[in-house]
């Protein structure tokens, strides 16, 4: 079974704004013990832009598409420092993969996406992506992953996003097609929950269904 | 006495975690479980209890960091795994006890730790100490050196002795079956959980070990052999299932839950 997460910064972000590190330490404890109970992670997550205009002594967010670009280069660093070093405490391996969102309808990025994404799960490593700032601006945008954790569920097959909810300590437990009504799961019944939901579902055809094509369509909301 | 009277009174404590309560089905660690375990019994220190922890799991730990897709087989491989994964199995647990503010210690020790009389008394003298000292001793068989053919992953008697050692008050054991059956509860239908045992029949002991790999993975009877061994030193046995570790709140209460293996000499 396997699980996108979408996590945005600002779950991780504590209430005068700054960078939590206590909050992102426990979303590294509760992944790696999905992954420990055997469930494959794909980890998308924001927070370049964001670690990068801190790193930078930014006293506000940029706003040109240029400037994002750039302090996102910096922020991407930050980023995986941190994620590096709270999955280390949990002996989690995480790897950094860049995309852009041309890697569903390029053929020839999407089989080697896919297959660089395959060998990490089937290492138990958790990949962290983002998009590749640098060269893409289609989520930079929109100042959120939305594409980019459509595309992987798509490249990975995944049935199951998950997302951090706006109330403490619960996850939004979104399913593929819409057939299955999301979810609001408390952090302490999240492998519960979803081993349950693997026994229910399994062999249950609408798990392997596309996603539609107007992504609209799912609701990120509870 | 009634159990809840009887347990109020029981001040120094074993706690042993089988490596089923602390793991996945697919053999890697269960961090919010231990996160959850390290809660409690800073909780039940707090309240003035003396506490060793007696914990399984470095095993599972070590597959866990060396990506291990299989169990390991042999005991070599386990021994291997188990000395990879013993030293951040303590790091995880000491940061887990350490969010409350509670202190860790590692002992391992080996079966003549407890029984050769120079060896016993430095172990016994060390856990005083620790005790003394309101720090949690997490005690896990030294598998490097151990070389008697014991299986590996199986606390019980170890946990016994250590009981015996520091004088416990009580042994609880935490496996991933609710307690002792009248029969296999897994093949047999009307097989019904035993509250309390005063006394360790040899037909109890028969019809434990004839469902030997059905109980646990410990199996159940490592852990007869270790109550009969606390039974010998006056001290109470409590048998429950570990995959709530807050059902320790409850056992040094006096609930009735697991079963409770009351020693009749005490």
């Amino acid at each position: 079974m396997k699980i996108v997460v979408k996590l945005e910064i600002n779950y991780l972000l504590s209430t005068d704004g700054t960078f939590d590190k206590k909050k992102m330490e426990r979303l590294t404890l509760v992944l790696t013990n999905l992954r420990n109970s055997g469930i494959d992670i794909l980890l998308v997550s924001s927070g370049a832009i964001f670690l990068g205009a801190a790193k930078l002594g930014f006293e506000q967010m940029p706003v040109s598409r240029i400037q994002k670009q750039a302090v996102s280069a910096v922020g991407q660093v930050e980023l995986m420092k941190y994620y590096r070093y709270y999955f280390d405490i949990f002996n989690q391996m995480a790897a950094q993969v860049l995309l852009t969102n041309d890697v569903i309808s390029n053929p020839d990025r999407k089989l080697n996406a896919k297959n660089t994404l395959k060998i990490l799960l089937s290492k138990e490593i958790i990949p962290i992506i983002n998009e590749n700032d640098s060269v893409s601006t289609d989520d930079i945008d929109l100042d959120d992953n939305y594409y980019m954790v459509l595309n992987v569920a798509e490249l990975v097959g995944a049935g199951l996003i998950l997302a951090k909810s706006e109330e403490k300590r619960k996850f939004q437990l979104i399913f593929r097609g819409r057939k299955l009504k999301n979810m609001l799961i408390d952090e302490t019944g999240l492998i519960e929950t979803i081993s349950d939901v693997k026994n229910k579902i399994s062999g249950n055809k609408y798990l392997s269904e596309a996603f539609p094509e107007d992504y609209s369509k799912i609701s990120f909301q509870p | 006495m009634d159990r809840e009277n009887k347990l109020s009174n029981k001040k120094r404590i074993v706690v042993k975690v089988g490596s089923s309560s602390l793991s996945f089905s697919n053999g890697r660690i269960n961090l919010q479980r231990m996160e959850l375990l390290a809660s409690v019994l800073t909780k039940i220190r707090n309240e003035g209890k003396n506490l060793i922890l007696v914990s399984s799991g470095a095993v599972a730990v070590g597959g866990g960091i060396t990506g291990a897709k299989k169990k390991p087989g042999n005991l070599a491989e386990k021994q291997a795994l188990a000395a990879i994964g013993q030293a951040e199995l303590l790091k995880i647990y000491q940061k887990f006890f350490m969010q409350h503010g509670q202190l860790v210690a590692q002992v391992l020790l080996t079966k003549d730790g407890c029984t050769n009389p120079m060896r016993r008394i430095n172990a016994y003298n060390t856990l005083n100490a620790l005790l003394k000292m309101n720090i949690i001793a997490i005690i896990n068989e030294n598998d490097t050196v151990s070389t008697r053919g014991i299986e590996f992953g199986n606390n019980d008697v170890l946990s016994a002795s250590v009981a015996e050692l520091i004088e416990a008050d009580l042994l609880i054991m935490l496996s991933d079956i609710d307690g002792l059956y009248s029969a296999d509860p897994r093949r047999v239908k009307d097989a019904r959980l035993i509250p309390s045992v005063t006394h360790i029949s040899p037909e109890l002991e028969k019809s434990a070990g004839g469902s030997e790999n059905s109980f646990g993975t410990g199996g159940m009877t490592t852990k007869i052999d270790a109550i009969k061994k606390c039974f010998e030193a006056g001290i109470d046995v409590i048998l429950a299932n570990g995959k709530d570790p807050e059902i320790i709140y409850d056992l040094i209460k006096g609930k009735e839950l697991g079963t409770y293996f009351e020693a009749d000499n005490n």
